[in-house]
C-alpha cells in the first residue's frame, strides 16, 4: 500500500530527505505509529496526526492511498 | 516613514513633562521596532552601572513597523528597561491591542523617565498628554485597576496596568493589559512602579502610513487566508498552549516540584483538554489574531472561593504553577495563576520562587514562624499565601521577591543549588537536563532563562538528545529568527504553531516599509540586535561572560530521577561543550564576549568606547 506523510510546521524539516511530504510504499495493513517507523520518523515529534481532518491516535490503521497530516508539538509561547 | 508612526514620545515623570520627538531614519533602518529600539535606546540611555530602580533608568515602551496593520497577529509591543531581577538588559513581549492603539495614537515608542512624587496614570489621547491622579488606583489589583480605569476614561482606551506587587518593587513584577495580557518577564513592572506609574492608558484614532497600500492589503488578505487554511489550525486553536502539556511530559521536560524531576504523574487533570472541558468560557485573541490562544475561563469550583475569572492558564503557568508547585487540578492551577494576575506577578517566576520556598521549607532552610504558617507542595493554599507574602513584602516574602537567585544568596544552606534560574531569571516551562539545544538555549538567552528566544527541544528530539555536538547552530538561527518578530512587532504563534511560512513576512516587509530588506538582511539586523543586547550585559554586569551562562547545580549535578528523562543530565564538561560551540560559531571569545572584530562587521563600533578593557 501507499501512504502520503505531511511533516506540518518546524517537523518539515525533520521529514526524510528534508521535504515536508514523504511517499511510503509499504505491505499492509500499517497503523500510523508503523509508518512512522518506516519512515524513521520519531513519534515523539508527532503531536497529533490528522487523516482526512480528524484526529486519530497512532494505532489507527491506515487505508491505501491516505495522506497523514503530522502536528509537531506546539511550543508553549 | 512608511509603517512607522513617526514619532517617540518622552515623557519625564519627575518634572511631568512630555516631549514628542521625530523618529529618526537611523533607528529605525538599523533596528526595525520592538526589542531592536528597546536595545538601542537601553544602551544609549541607561546611565551606566545605574539602579534599575533609579528615576533616570529608562522605561521603553516599542511597537513596531508591522504593529498595528492588516496582518496576522500584528499586535506585539516590548516593554524593556534594565532588569531589576538580573541587573541586566529586560524585556517582555506582550499581545492585546496596545501595539497598535499607540501607533494610532501616533507613537512608535515611549521613553519614560523620571519618577513621579505621587502616583500617576499616564493617558495618551492621540495628540494630548495627561498626568491623571493615581492614587485612586495605587494599592488596587491589575485586573482591577483596568476595570475601574475603562470606566473612568473609557472602553476604547487601550491600558496597561501594575499591580501591588509592581507597587513593591517585587523583581519579578509584570505588567498587565487587556485583563489577561502580560509583559510577564524580567520585573518592567517593579520599575514601572519605582515611578509610581501605576498605568498607562492611549486612545488614538490615527492611521498609519504603507508604501504600497493596495499590493500591501492583497498580501494582508492573503496571509489571513492561508492562516485560516493551515491543517494545523484547528488542532492549535482549541486548546492555545495549554496542548503540548501532555507532549511536554511525554518527552520527560515538565518542571515538576522545583525541577527536581521532569514528568509530572497528574498533568491529564492540568492539560489543554482539561481546561476545555471544564473551565474554559470563550477563546480570547489579540489585534488581529486568526489562532486566538487566549483561553477566558471561569473559575467556580473551587471549595472556600469565590467564583472568578481569569485568562489562562497558559502553557507556561500549567507547568510553574501546576507541575512545579504540584498543584492537581485545572481549577487550582487557574486560581493560582488569577492570583498572580491580580498581584501582578510573573507567572513563571511566581510559580519558580513559590516551589523554591516549598523546598525551602521542606528541607528546614525556612521555618513556619519565616512563612507564617505550615506549607507544602501540592498545597493551593500555601501557593496562594506565598505569592501574597511576596507582593506584600511581608516576612520571608521581602526575601521571595528579590527572585530565586536573590533569595537562595539570603537563605544559604546550599538553596543556590536548587535555585532554577539563569542570569537571575526563573526558567521557563521546559525542564531541559535531557535536551542539550534547550539547555543551551536557556543558558544563552539575552534575558536569562527563557524560552521565547530559541525553542529548540524538537531538535533535540529529532537529532538525538544525548548528544551535545552541533546543536549550537541551530540555537542561533531561532535565536536571530524568534526575537525578529519581537523587533517587528508581530507574533511568532503562526509561524511557530501552524507553520505559517517566514517568507511571507520576507514579502509584506518592502510593501510596509518600502525598504528592499530581504530576509537574510532582517536576520542580520537580528543578529545586531542580539550582540548589542549581549554588550548591554557586559557593560552593565560587573564580571559579566561565561560564568554566567550556566544553569544551577541541580540541572547539571542531579540526573532526572523519574519519567521517560530518568538517569539523564548534561555535565558540567558536555555544558562546556555547548558554549565552546557556541561562542565559536557567534564570533565571541571563550569568555562568552563578543570580540572588537566581531561587532565591528555588525556595525555595532559604537560601543566599542563603552566597553573598554571589556572585549578584546
Amino acid at each position: 500500500m501507499r501512504v502520503v506523510l505531511v511533516g506540518m510546521s518546524h517537523l518539515a524539516r525533520y521529514m526524510p530527505g528534508g521535504s515536508p511530504r514523504f511517499e511510503l510504499v509499504a505491505d499492509g495493513p500499517l497503523t500510523i505509529a508503523q509508518a512512522l517507523d518506516l519512515a524513521g520518523i520519531s513519534p515523539q515529534l508527532v503531536m497529533a496526526a490528522l487523516v482526512d481532518g480528524q484526529r486519530r491516535e497512532k494505532s489507527f490503521c491506515l487505508e491505501d492511498g491516505a495522506e497523514v497530516l503530522l502536528v509537531p508539538p506546539l511550543a508553549g509561547g | 516613514m512608511n509603517g512607522y508612526a513617526g514619532r517617540i514620545l518622552r515623557v519625564d515623570l519627575t518634572v511631568r513633562s512630555v516631549r514628542p520627538e521625530e523618529l529618526s531614519a537611523e533607528l529605525a533602518r538599523g533596528y526595525l521596532g520592538g526589542r531592536g529600539f528597546a536595545a538601542k535606546l537601553l544602551w544609549d540611555e541607561s546611565p551606566t552601572g545605574g539602579s534599575p530602580l533609579a528615576p533616570e533608568a529608562p522605561v521603553i515602551v516599542a511597537s513596531g513597523p508591522l504593529s498595528g496593520l492588516f496582518m496576522p497577529g500584528s499586535g506585539k509591543v516590548t516593554f524593556a528597561a534594565k532588569s531589576p531581577a538580573t541587573g541586566g538588559y529586560g524585556d517582555s513581549n506582550m499581545g492585546g491591542h496596545l501595539a497598535a492603539e499607540l501607533k494610532f495614537a501616533g507613537y512608535d515608542a515611549l521613553v519614560i523617565t523620571g519618577r513621579s512624587e505621587q502616583p500617576v496614570v499616564l493617558v495618551i489621547d492621540g495628540g494630548k498628554v495627561s498626568f491623571r491622579d493615581g492614587s485612586p488606583y495605587w494599592g488596587k489589583g491589575a485586573l482591577e485597576t483596568e476595570a475601574m480605569l475603562k470606566s473612568n476614561l473609557g472602553e476604547d482606551f487601550q491600558i496597561a496596568t501594575i499591580g501591588p506587587a509592581g507597587e513593591r518593587l517585587v523583581a519579578f513584577a509584570c505588567v498587565s493589559h487587556d485583563f489577561g495580557r502580560q509583559a510577564g518577564r524580567t520585573g518592567i513592572g517593579a520599575v514601572l512602579g519605582s515611578k509610581r506609574v501605576k498605568a498607562i492608558a492611549v486612545r488614538g484614532h490615527g492611521t498609519i502610513p504603507v508604501a504600497k497600500p493596495a499590493a500591501f492589503r492583497d498580501k494582508g488578505k492573503e496571509m489571513f487566508k492561508a492562516c485560516f487554511a493551515k491543517p494545523g489550525f484547528k488542532e492549535w486553536t482549541p486548546y492555545g498552549t495549554a496542548g503540548v502539556t501532555d507532549w511536554v511530559n511525554e518527552v520527560g521536560a515538565f518542571p515538576t516540584r522545583n525541577f527536581q524531576t521532569a514528568y509530572f504523574d497528574g498533568h491529564r487533570d492540568i492539560n489543554g483538554q482539561t481546561l476545555k472541558e471544564r473551565i474554559l468560557v470563550t477563546d480570547k485573541g489579540c489585534f488581529a489574531c486568526p489562532t486566538p490562544c487566549g483561553k477566558y475561563s471561569r473559575l467556580e469550583r473551587i471549595p472556600g472561593r469565590a467564583e472568578t475569572f481569569v485568562e489562562g492558564p497558559e502553557y507556561e503557568t500549567i507547568a510553574l504553577l501546576g507541575g512545579n508547585c504540584l498543584l492537581g487540578t485545572i481549577e487550582e492551577v487557574a486560581y493560582a495563576n488569577y492570583v498572580c494576575d491580580e498581584l501582578g506577578l510573573d507567572t513563571i517566576s511566581g510559580g519558580n520562587v513559590v516551589a523554591f520556598a516549598l523546598e525551602c521549607f521542606e528541607q528546614g532552610l525556612i521555618s513556619a514562624d519565616d512563612v507564617g504558617r505550615k506549607v507544602r507542595f501540592g498545597d493551593l493554599d500555601s501557593v496562594v499565601h506565598l505569592l501574597k507574602l511576596i507582593a506584600a513584602r511581608r516576612g520571608i516574602g521581602d526575601v521571595l521577591a528579590r527572585g530565586v537567585k536573590g533569595a537562595a544568596e539570603a537563605i544559604g544552606g546550599g538553596s543556590e543549588e536548587f535555585a532554577i534560574h539563569v542570569k537571575g531569571l526563573e526558567w521557563s516551562g521546559y525542564e531541559a537536563r535531557y535536551a542539550p539545544a534547550m539547555m543551551l538555549s536557556y543558558m544563552t538567552a539575552d534575558v536569562g532563562a527563557h524560552h521565547n528566544r530559541s525553542w529548540a527541544i524538537t531538535h533535540d528530539v529529532a537529532t538525538g538528545r544525548g548528544s551535545v555536538e552541533g546543536k549550537a547552530r541551530r540555537v542561533i538561527e531561532l535565536q536571530h529568527i524568534r526575537p525578529l518578530f519581537d523587533a517587528l512587532g508581530v507574533c511568532r504563534l503562526q509561524w511557530v504553531e501552524i507553520g505559517f511560512e517566514l517568507e511571507h513576512y520576507a514579502e509584506l516587509f518592502p510593501l510596509v516599509t518600502g525598504w528592499d530588506y530581504t530576509w537574510p538582511d532582517l536576520l542580520r539586523l537580528s543578529e545586531r540586535i542580539w550582540n548589542l543586547t549581549r554588550c548591554f550585559w557586559l557593560r552593565e554586569v560587573p564580571g559579566f561572560g561565561r560564568s554566567m551562562d550556566y544553569p544551577p547545580g541541580r540541572l547539571y549535578k542531579e540526573p532526572v530521577p523519574s519519567g521517560p528523562s530518568q538517569g539523564h543530565v548534561i555535565d558540567r564538561p558536555r555544558l562546556d561543550a555547548l558554549l565552546d560551540e557556541y561562542y565559536a560559531l557567534r564570533g565571541w571569545d571563550a569568555n562568552g564576549r563578543p570580540t572588537a572584530a566581531r561587532l565591528r562587521e555588525l556595525g555595532l563600533d559604537f560601543v566599542l568606547p563603552g566597553l573598554k578593557g571589556k572585549v578584546s
